[in-house]
């Protein structure tokens, strides 16, 4: 609604302008970033340190750290250092319904966290479709799965993967989601979750512009969502992530020891890996 | 004074038939005078309220405003301890407070988001404004409502004697005027009305012809003389603004306001008025694309009933005492989001009971003391909650509607004194404690018309502001010049927040949304008029600190509020060229806004994201911009016509509206910085007509 806000105001303000400008940033001592997952296909963590402003070079998995993760089924699995993944990693998967509890050392701290996973929320149909808004087609993505818990509040982590050989992302990193969200299970009919998401302006992909290119789909990227059941505090962790980046807070991590990061235990499922198509995008109909 | 102001405000028109022998009507007259000359040098010096400020209708005709259209909220941005919110936005934020903690009465009804289109014009219509009065300091002990700041409108009456018809066409949109008599000399009308047709210029493009976007407001005044001691002003207002994108998106709000205003004068020295008050904000969005079908919709709803005597004994004491009751009603939301419907209501009683007394203890020492005792009980009728820590509910009353579920009493002192050094300078010192009871919790620094309202409650305690403050006023010998100076310390608790992550959509039950804290704000405030001649106006000063706590944002450690400017700096220049042209400029400097910048960054499932180690460590850039505009009147037998120009912005610097950070892995910089400006240089030119 913010954005609609924005846009009405931009209209009417017909002289505005953007313009990029320095800016003097401050520093700070790095600190432990930490993030960790127990899913149905697996358990992760990565440990890494945050970096200056300034700074475009990526971080690494930092080596060296000990770490445990515990269920309340009683099992307790130690995940080892991958240089090849790079995180530390274990196979055992978590179920459903079990808390689990992250128990870690690293240059002399301690950090715990715990995190109850929910069930896995198939997915029964996704795709593509074109909706027409203010005269501009807009591309969305539509997804419906099954809400297996329907008398309780449910939430939901989305993430949409892309690859591209698309010449204007050659080179680039594309370990970033293309696109990722949240959202809850409030008002879906019974039974049901949904979630549309308006992904980009067909002008957009049309002008091709170098600003945009992040964001435009090309013919050929190879497409895949994860949609992953999540409990509420990891939930109010991520809104608080992204909100956070527009309005100038941290999110309150899950994990004790005094860390950036989080640690969530939640179930997966993934959509068959599809190659965009835009000529095969069809309109929306409800 | 206010009580003053209300009696202009029942009766403004001299009466016919009544010799200037009769008392009650030379009093009126005295009022009339007072309040439109109260800027004038003589008034500034004998007022003994610390922190007030009047604002003069036909000084803000003069001075230049966005899109030419005058603006009585974005004039009192020009006076000290008074700052916007952003650039052109309505909003306005007193002595460190927020906007939402000013309090806006329009001949007594409370209005809430007093702009149009975001906050880009005012709601208030300056063709049916009579007079406003700004209560920064020293707050009346009759007002209450408003922690930081309440700002007194009152209306004008219609012309008993003459009709007179007036419209004003601007870039934006265009106004009508008529007044008259009903009953030659015993009552009279006034109905003003705009509307903005920002639509015609949607509809003339091809990508935004199917979406809405306008406001209109309307204003009726009718005054009946009932008898030689008994005035009737019934008033109404209705302010309404409509946004839409296509039949996908749209966002509706307004005011609605009308008092009933009956002022009965007993003799010399007692007078008494009893206003019937109705006041309704709604506001009311809404979504529908795909799948996703999102309403929205809130009000508050205010009926009160206020009685209050003016008691003039002898020349040295002006008593006010009365005597306010209002029934509330707050729906923070009803919404469906898809399929579900919820909503959340609630409803309380208030009332205020009062004693005021300005009293001339001798030439020197002038004392205005008063005090309140305010009443809130929050009533049953829908639920109520206790809520832990992380905002979930551990337990749910359902009390009837019959049942009182809290009740909060406070005792409000109020108490402002001036000592005369000699003819031209005083000393003014002052200390008020005011108390909120409608809490506005807003995403982001701006006020929004879909902020989420709150009223106290079993957990939500009333807002209450404890501020003193010390100044000095001086005039020269001539009266060309006066200058003045006034410092403040002020504390606020029981401020509410959004907890961090939490949205106005995140929960029905607004209660699980916020986090209590506290605030305090100080500062120093100097003005300096010029009064005479064909150049007046005046430079202001504001330096000023304001600060917050709340437990669980920046560590429960003090931090910038982000709302905090340094300096503030306003000139404002007006110039009689000659008897046809009057020229305006305004220059406006402001430090940069307190602002949350990223001092770090890291990487999570593949993205970057920033740290943010202070809330509100950094500032935005300096604004500045040069307003200028230019009347031409001339008149044409009973018909008057004015061309009004002006330029906004003149130099076309472009100020810092949102600055945003990027992520640019390609950059050297790592980090891409932008500054959003909203407005270049904006002329406007209006045409105005009168008979």
């Amino acid at each position: 609604m913010k954005q609609f806000i924005y846009i009405i105001v931009c209209i009417m303000a017909l002289s505005a302008c953007t313009k990029e400008i320095d800016f003097d940033f401050h520093d700070e001592e790095p600190m432990v970033v930490i993030e960790a997952q127990v899913t149905n296909e697996g358990r992760w963590v990565t440990i890494t340190r945050s970096r200056s402003v300034t700074d475009s070079v990526h971080s690494r998995c930092l080596p060296g750290a000990y770490i445990t993760i515990n269920g309340d089924d009683g099992l307790t699995t130690e995940l080892t250092y991958d240089e090849a993944t790079n995180r530390y990693f274990s196979p055992v998967p978590g179920e459903a319904g079990n808390t689990y509890f992250l128990n870690m050392f690293f240059e002399g701290v301690q950090y715990k966290a715990s995190s109850t996973m929910p069930a896995a929320t198939p997915i029964t149909s996704s795709e593509f479709s074109w909706i027409t808004m203010m005269g501009e087609r807009m591309l969305c993505y539509e997804m419906w799965a099954i809400d297996q818990q329907p008398d309780v509040r449910n939430y939901f982590w989305v993430k949409m993967h892309r690859i591209s050989h698309h010449p204007h992302l050659e080179g680039t990193r594309q370990t970033a989601p293309y696109s990722w969200d949240l959202f809850d299970d409030r008002g879906c009919p019974p039974g049901k979750i949904f979630l549309d998401w308006m992904l980009i302006s067909e002008k957009n992909m049309d002008e091709d512009k170098e600003e945009n290119w992040k964001r435009i789909l090309y013919d050929g990227d190879n497409i895949s969502v994860t949609l992953m059941t999540i409990d509420a505090k990891t939930y109010d962790y991520l809104q608080q992530l992204g909100r956070g980046q527009s309005h100038g807070a941290n999110p309150h991590s899950n994990i004790t020891g005094g860390c950036l990061g989080y640690f969530a235990a939640g179930s997966v499922v993934h959509t068959d890996t599809i190659v965009f198509q835009r000529n095969n995008v069809k309109e929306w109909q409800k | 004074m206010f009580f003053r102001m209300i009696a202009v405000a029942a009766a403004t028109a001299p009466l016919p038939c009544l010799g200037q022998e009769e008392p009650d009507i030379a009093r009126e007259r005295d009022l009339q005078e007072v309040t439109i000359t109260s800027r004038s040098v003589q008034k500034r010096m004998e007022e003994v309220q610390i922190g007030v400020e009047k604002v003069e209708i036909a000084t803000l005709a003069k001075v230049p405003q966005l899109f030419g259209e005058k603006d009585i909220i974005k004039s009192l941005q020009l006076l000290p301890g008074v700052k916007s919110e952003s650039e052109g936005s309505g909003g306005y934020q007193v002595r460190g407070g927020t906007s939402a903690q000013n309090l806006i009465l329009l001949d007594g009804a409370t209005v809430y988001n007093a702009g149009h289109l975001v906050g880009l014009f005012s709601t208030f219509n300056d063709d049916a404004l009579m007079s406003g009065a700004l209560y920064k300091g020293m707050v009346p002990a009759q007002f209450g409502g408003g922690s930081s700041s309440v700002f007194d409108i009152s209306t004008r009456s219609g012309d008993m004697h003459d009709y007179h018809y007036g419209g004003t066409i601007g870039l934006l949109s265009a106004k009508v005027m008529a007044e008259g008599p009903i009953q030659e000399g015993k009552s009279s009308f006034l109905v003003s009305g705009r509307r903005s047709y920002l639509d015609l210029f949607l509809k003339a493009t091809d990508d935004y012809k199917n979406n809405t976007l306008h406001f209109y407001d309307a204003n009726v005044r009718l005054n009946f003389h009932l008898s030689e001691k008994d005035v009737l002003a019934l008033s109404f207002f209705h302010g309404f603004d409509n946004m839409g994108l296509e039949d996908l998106m749209y966002m509706k709000w307004g005011n609605t306001a009308a008092t009933a205003n009956w002022l009965h004068t007993f003799n010399n020295q007692l007078y008494v008025n009893t206003k019937l008050i109705y006041s309704n904000f709604n506001s009311n969005i809404g979504m529908d694309v795909m799948n996703m079908r999102y309403i929205m919709d809130g009000y508050i709803r205010h009926a009160s009933l206020n009685h209050q005597q003016t008691w003039m004994p002898n020349d040295r004491h002006h008593v006010n005492y009365g005597v306010e009751g209002t029934y509330l009603q707050v729906k923070s939301a009803e919404w469906d989001m898809v399929l579900l419907h919820e909503r959340e209501k609630r409803n309380a009683l208030t009332g205020a009971l009062w004693i005021g007394d300005d009293w001339k203890i001798c030439d020197a020492l002038e004392l205005q003391a008063g005090i309140r005792l305010h009443l809130f009980s929050a009533l049953g009728g829908a639920p109520y909650y206790q809520i832990d820590a992380d905002g979930n509910i551990t337990d749910t009353t359902n009390p009837s509607s019959s049942e009182i579920v809290k009740t909060y009493a406070d005792i409000e002192p109020r108490v402002s004194a001036k000592i005369s050094l000699g003819d031209q300078h005083n000393l003014k010192i002052g200390y008020s404690r005011t108390s909120q009871d409608v809490h506005a919790i807003n995403n982001g620094a701006m006020s929004m018309p879909f902020s989420r309202y709150l009223m106290s409650s079993n957990i939500v305690k009333p807002e209450q502001a404890d501020q003193v403050s010390l100044g000095w006023t001086g005039v020269t010998a001539s009266g060309d010049y006066d200058f003045s100076a006034e410092t403040y310390y002020k504390t606020i608790n029981n401020v509410y927040d959004y907890r961090d992550g939490k949205t106005f959509f995140s929960e029905i039950e607004v209660e699980r949304l916020v986090l209590g804290g506290k605030g305090r704000a100080y500062g120093l405030e100097l003005c300096a008029h010029k009064n005479n001649g064909p150049l007046t106006g005046w430079i202001s000063y504001t330096l000023a600190w304001s600060e917050n706590k709340i437990e669980g944002i920046n560590g429960g450690s003090w931090y910038t509020a982000s709302n905090d400017r340094r300096h503030d700096l306003s000139i404002v220049g007006m110039y009689q060229l000659s008897p046809e042209w009057d020229l305006a400029a305004t220059w406006h400097y402001n430090t940069g806004q307190a602002l949350s910048a990223p001092s770090a960054k890291y990487d999570m499932f593949g993205s970057t994201f920033y740290s943010y180690s202070e809330r509100n460590g950094y500032r935005a850039p300096d604004c500045h911009r040069l307003d200028l505009s230019a009347n031409y009147t001339r008149k044409h037998g009973k018909a008057t016509h004015i061309w009004s120009f002006g330029v906004y912005n003149a130099y076309n610097r472009y100020n810092p509206y949102v600055i945003r950070f990027t992520n640019d892995d390609k950059k050297a910089s790592g980090t891409k910085v932008e500054q959003t400006s909203l407005f270049g240089i904006v002329p406007s030119v209006s045409f105005t007509l009168k008979y």
